[in-house]
């Protein structure tokens, strides 16, 4: 029988596709994914995000990364100065375009094909441990078959000084192909990482990106992790990012995303020691018929955790964005304190914004809010630019991009906040005159 | 010698969600006049600065404004900025995102360029502005931060100040520059004010205390009460305000 | 201190008596049969009897909603009696003088007389024992004015075209499970009408009670406002102290038309349960008013603190421009109680307003959640929502969650969205007993404090009950 959809196809293939041997991982995988029905739009979680065009698509999973235009690859990846970098095109490593030698030398970054035995017993002791399967369909598709992946280990009381930058790279391919990479990233106790993921395009693209991205901070490691999903429009894209947070850990994001022919972003965070701390802090912006999806969950599971939330859209044309934050504390987590916004810009008639921030609530001796608002652009603002000579289009130019760059401007990395804003500037070129004015200091 | 007025507003009626805060109000300013409006709250002062500088939350019900010979209300918000009218806020609004660099040049970019002059280029313009810093006591970082966020109530005025004397404007409406500041922020932003000063530029100051005219000297001071012009006079009307009250012209 | 909290979780029930007297129960169980029996026992018209068949056979192919936050065992639709009326001489009786003695003692036990000397002054009872109103005052007064307030039995008899045109108008029979169930074997209810430009001249009330063993209560109340009239209604609910669970699920319905304001307050009091979370009230309730017309206003003001499973979102279909929708509500639960409230604002119209207040507090082992739906339609150009919802929780055995879902398809509107969540800190708690005042006192002032904004949408009499009543559910609440 030839498959004709998604689940089918992927069941076929990866079934004879060779995961690595020592992995217990993809056998139970196989088993969930094989027992889970596919979301419909009755499912909670999917609500506003029909994924009938996703499902309906036989992807392909091909074995090796395809052939790539290096030097368009090279122009993609930006200037971040001093870094390691992984790059992946179409889940694939590729290795012309990767320079990580010095991290892998000192085992801080390990392929799963390369693993010792001390690391191959870490990973399966860590992969698949930060999420609940059975919410989460897609990670267990990634992980049915696990022919390699990347583990990062920042070693016990150790500051990696180079930021490890992880490059997604999707291109067209010759048929729908299913792209699935994934990373297990380690902090040992103490230990200090920058993380920067940049997910991007070689122009146009049938891909179906299952990204799947682990991480364990152990006690009072930290890790700051920068996020840019600027990919071309036709990408449709599962990211599942789950975190696990030991005692005093500290993890903080930044995160860019556009909207994409689909894109749904999990961001799951579990605390499991007490004085842990994260910060999201995130911007999506959707044009087009783009679609994007952001659900956000933090697992208050143990006392004494704060967490901020900030998260701001920007949505425009016939584009549609979903954000669901949801705040969860566990009955013995006294003493959280955790806080959610989401701020919404929707700037046209076609488009449309679903916003749902959940706060659920077993314990009393916290201090939670969430807040969620849509609006146009302020009146006073508008006029306050009107009363100093700017004319009314470059005033709500410059209002779109200051709301998205009070969030880009936090980013603790300026080589990155230029790259977004390059990015920025590409993704505004057709919505706006606003390209011009992200070159003044 | 007689001078053609800068500004000339004839029985000027304007409202706001259907109730009528300035009811027949006329004034002329000529060049390089000091003005200063005063009068209690809910007299409508502020409502005249605004209504000038084309806030479309008021309705001009009726009376003409012309502002260097032609109809004020003819312009959009910017186009009056462009030929010159200038309004400090009482309130200026915060603008997260936006850097007060970004916000500033973009502004002085379209007024010159209104004006047939060239654009600054960054450097110079970078220069320029950090000298007004300078003068007004506000540090060089303040032009990165974003537009009035998180500026404190003296900030937010010098803030005003600094575009007014970077935009060089031949008509200021000050609406309530002293409300907010302590003594020493108000002869700042006072001597901001000051240094604009010449025989070309207006001003009309909105107030509601005696105070700030004690820096800012006006020429002549005008009582609005129920949003009429109740009473015109000389410095010597506002002292006579502070000692007697409001109630005095009422 | 959780072990005293544990001790003092105890509450009177003040309203949990039995009155007894005969009366006339169907033998439980559902089926067409039971349905025509019901309507013929209410001389319906054949249309009416059709009207509930329709209903019940879609009822049959509904299943329960799943998705709120409450856990109970199914129910058994079958082991309910669906009809269930105090055997007096008539079936219904002509006048409150015919009424049973000892069902109008019971309406003056709880602080509702029904008879001439001394009813209420300024606000008219609709009361309804079990299945059946059995009168309601004022009724002269009332006609005077042209204002229709009556037993929705009688309304069937007596203006069937404004039932027929309405009923069903705003909650259609398949609308969901309970609101289907209800439509098939409603039994009684209240019926409003005021005529265009009339200003009621004074309050309207239902006042309900479930007395029999063993009942569902499903009464149905309809309310219309023509153009330009005005009317407030009040609702209120006790029921018996029983170790079974009882089914109420209720339906209302509100018709704003042009410039017709309705403003409905409910403070309902069902059997909460025991401290140990046994017995009490299955209240599941559809409650929705359309504003029709232009400029017509709809306004919710809810005070819940009874009932095992509360499961009800009084909402507002905004269809006419400039059309205002709002939402207060307090929910208190203590013990073992579960409630899933909130309300759902669907702004159609151009420059229509919603106002959601909603204060939840949570003691003892309960879980409260608050849900809600703000949609926002393309076509909503000027749309504005502002929704507020805070949590209060005492004690660490309970739950307070917050689930809002805002869909905007509109550039236009403004929706802005808080909530937060807390405990009474301590800080005011010791302030309050530095200064004298006991410590379950100093809570009940908090929290009436916490409450203030919803407190001051209802009418006077009504506020000071619910002050009450929050006072009494609260008890034992504190440690």
């Amino acid at each position: 029988m030839t498959p004709h959809d998604l689940k089918q196809q992927a069941q076929q293939q990866l079934a004879q596709q060779a995961s690595l041997d020592w992995l217990s991982l993809p056998q139970k995988a196989q088993a969930t994914f094989a027992a889970l029905d596919m979301p419909t739009r009755k499912t909670e979680a999917w609500k506003y995000t029909p994924l009938t065009a996703l499902l309906n698509t036989p992807y392909f999973a091909h074995t090796a990364a395809g052939q790539v235009d290096e030097s368009a690859a090279a122009d993609r990846l930006g200037q971040l100065g001093d870094v390691s970098r992984l790059v992946f095109v179409n889940g694939h490593l590729h290795p012309g375009l990767s320079s990580y030698s010095d991290l892998e030398n000192q085992g801080i970054v390990t392929l799963f094909s390369n693993a010792n035995d001390a690391q191959r017993e870490l990973i399966n002791a860590e992969l698949g441990t930060a999420f609940e399967p059975q919410q989460h369909v897609f990670a267990t598709l990634n992980y049915s078959c696990i022919e390699d992946g990347v583990l990062i280990q920042a070693p016990t009381d150790f500051k990696v000084q180079q930021p490890i930058q992880l490059v997604y790279l999707s291109s067209g391919e010759a048929q729908p192909a299913l792209a699935q990479s994934r990373v297990l990233v380690y902090g040992a106790a103490g230990s200090s990482l920058e993380l920067i993921e940049q997910y991007d395009s070689l122009g146009e693209t049938n891909v179906f990106h299952n990204q799947m991205t682990e991480i364990s901070l152990q006690p009072n490691a930290r890790l700051t992790h920068l996020r840019l999903q600027v990919e071309h429009e036709s990408l449709s894209q599962v990211n599942g990012l789950h975190v696990k947070l030991a005692a005093g850990s500290h993890y903080e994001q930044h995160a860019l995303a556009f909207g994409s022919a689909l894109k749904r972003n999990d961001i799951n965070i579990n605390f499991n020691g007490s004085n842990a701390y994260c910060r999201l802090n995130g911007v999506f912006l959707s044009k087009h018929k783009q679609h994007i999806d952001n659900h956000l969950n933090l697992e208050h599971g143990v006392p004494h955790c704060n967490s901020d939330t900030v998260y701001k859209g920007f949505i425009t044309d016939s584009s549609r964005a979903v954000f669901n934050g949801r705040i969860h504390i566990h009955k013995h987590a006294q003493k959280t304190e955790a806080h959610l916004n989401n701020k919404n810009l929707l700037l046209s008639k076609q488009a449309e914004l679903d916003t749902k921030p959940e706060l659920e609530i077993y314990a009393d001796d916290v201090k939670c809010s969430h807040g969620a608002s849509i609006g146009k652009l302020d009146d006073k603002s508008l006029f306050y630019f009107q009363s100093r000579g700017i004319d009314r289009a470059t005033a709500e130019a410059m209002l779109c991009l200051g709301f998205v760059n009070e969030m880009v401007e936090q980013f603790p990395n300026t080589a990155v906040i230029e790259l977004a804003r390059q990015r920025l500037a590409e993704f505004f070129n057709d919505v706006d005159q606003l390209n011009h004015l992200w070159t003044l200091e | 010698m007689s001078k053609t007025p800068l500004l000339e507003v004839k029985d000027l009626v304007a409202e706001v969600d259907g109730k009528t805060i300035l009811n027949g109000i006329s004034l002329t300013v000529n060049p390089g006049e000091v003005h200063a409006i005063m009068g209690p709250n809910g007299s409508g002062k502020s409502t005249l600065a605004n209504v000038l500088a084309g806030r479309d939350d008021y309705e001009v019900v009726s009376g003409s404004v012309r502002f260097k010979g032609q109809d004020l209300f003819e312009l959009e918000p910017e186009e009056r900025a462009r030929e010159g009218v200038f309004l400090a806020f009482q309130y200026p609004v915060e603008i997260p995102g936006v850097s007060n660099m970004q916000f500033l040049k973009a502004s002085v970019d379209a007024v010159r360029k209104h004006r047939g002059q060239e654009e600054l280029d960054a450097p110079s313009f970078m220069k320029l502005a950090r000298e007004h810093c300078k003068e007004l006591k506000l540090k060089p970082e303040f032009l990165k931060r974003g537009v009035n966020e998180g500026f404190s109530g003296g900030e937010k005025k010098r803030n005003e100040i600094l575009q007014m004397a970077l935009l060089e404007p031949s008509l200021a409406l000050l609406d309530e520059t002293d409300s907010g500041l302590d003594i020493d922020a108000l002869q700042v932003a006072a001597e901001g004010v000051n240094a604009l000063r010449n025989p070309e530029r207006s001003f009309i100051v909105v107030t509601h205390y005696q105070r700030l005219l004690n820096y800012i000297v006006p020429d002549y001071v005008h009582v609005l009460a129920g949003g009429k012009i109740v009473k015109s006079g000389g410095r010597e009307l506002a002292l006579e305000l502070e000692e007697k009250g409001y109630s005095w012209i009422q | 201190m959780s072990d005293e909290i544990e001790s003092l979780i105890r509450r009177e029930y003040e309203a949990g008596f039995v009155t007894n007297i005969e009366s006339e129960t169907l033998p439980p169980g559902l089926n067409e049969d039971v349905i025509r029996i019901i309507s013929a026992k209410k001389n319906e018209p054949e249309w009416m009897l059709q009207w509930r068949l329709e209903a019940y056979r879609k009822w049959c192919d509904m299943e329960a909603p799943q998705w709120a936050h409450l856990q109970h065992p199914p129910v058994d639709f079958n082991a309910i009696s669906y009809y269930s009326s105090p055997k007096s001489k008539d079936d219904a009786p002509k006048s409150l003088d015919e009424v049973d003695p000892e069902i109008l003692e019971t309406f003056e036990k709880l602080g509702i007389p029904l008879h001439e000397r001394a009813k209420l002054a300024g606000v008219a009872v609709d009361a309804v024992f079990d299945s059946v109103s059995i009168g309601t005052t004022y009724k002269d007064e009332l006609a005077k004015a042209g204002v229709i307030f009556c037993s929705i039995s009688e309304a069937i008899k007596d203006y069937p075209d404004l039932i027929q045109k309405y009923l069903g108008s705003v909650v259609p029979q398949q609308d969901n499970f309970y609101a289907a169930l209800n439509s098939a074997v409603f039994s009684d209810g209240s019926f409003v009408y005021i005529p265009k430009n009339t200003r009621c001249p004074m309050e309207l009330s239902t006042y309900f009670r479930i007395n029999e063993l063993n009942t569902g209560q499903f009464e149905r109340t309809l309310i219309v406002a023509d153009e330009g009239s005005y009317v407030s209604y009040l609702e209120g609910c006790t029921a018996p102290m029983r170790d079974e669970n009882q089914l109420h699920a209720a339906v209302v319905e509100l018709v704003a038309l042009g410039d017709a304001e309705i403003k409905y307050s409910t403070v309902q009091n069902w059997y909460p349960g025991d401290e140990n979370g046994k017995g009490g009230i299955y209240n599941f309730v559809t409650k929705r008013g359309v504003c029709d017309g232009a400029n017509s206003k709809i306004s919710w003001t809810q005070v819940e603190t009874g009932s095992a499973i509360t499961w009800k979102y009084p909402s507002v279909i905004l269809r006419g421009d400039n059309s205002i929708g709002e939402f207060y509500s307090v929910a208190l639960t203590n013990g073992y109680q579960q409630a899933d409230t909130g309300t759902k604002m669907i702004h159609l119209g151009k420059n229509t307003k919603s106002t959601i207040v909603s204060k939840g507090i949570s003691a003892g082992r309960s879980q409260n959640a608050y849900r809600g739906l703000v949609r926002i339609s393309p076509r909503a150009e000027g749309a504005r929502n502002y929704t507020q919802c805070d949590s209060l929780l005492i004690g660490d055995q309970c739950g307070a969650h917050t689930f809002p879902y805002i869909e905007n398809k509109n550039p236009d509107a403004i929706l802005e969205h808080e909530a937060t969540t807390s405990k009474v800190s301590d800080d005011q708690l010791f302030l309050c007993r530095q200064r004298g005042i006991d410590e379950e006192k100093a809570v009940s002032m908090i929290v009436n404090g916490f409450c203030k904004e919803v407190f001051k949408e209802l009418p006077m009499e009504f506020a000071v009950e619910a002050g009450k009543l929050l006072e009494v559910s609260l008890e034992g609440a504190v440690g």
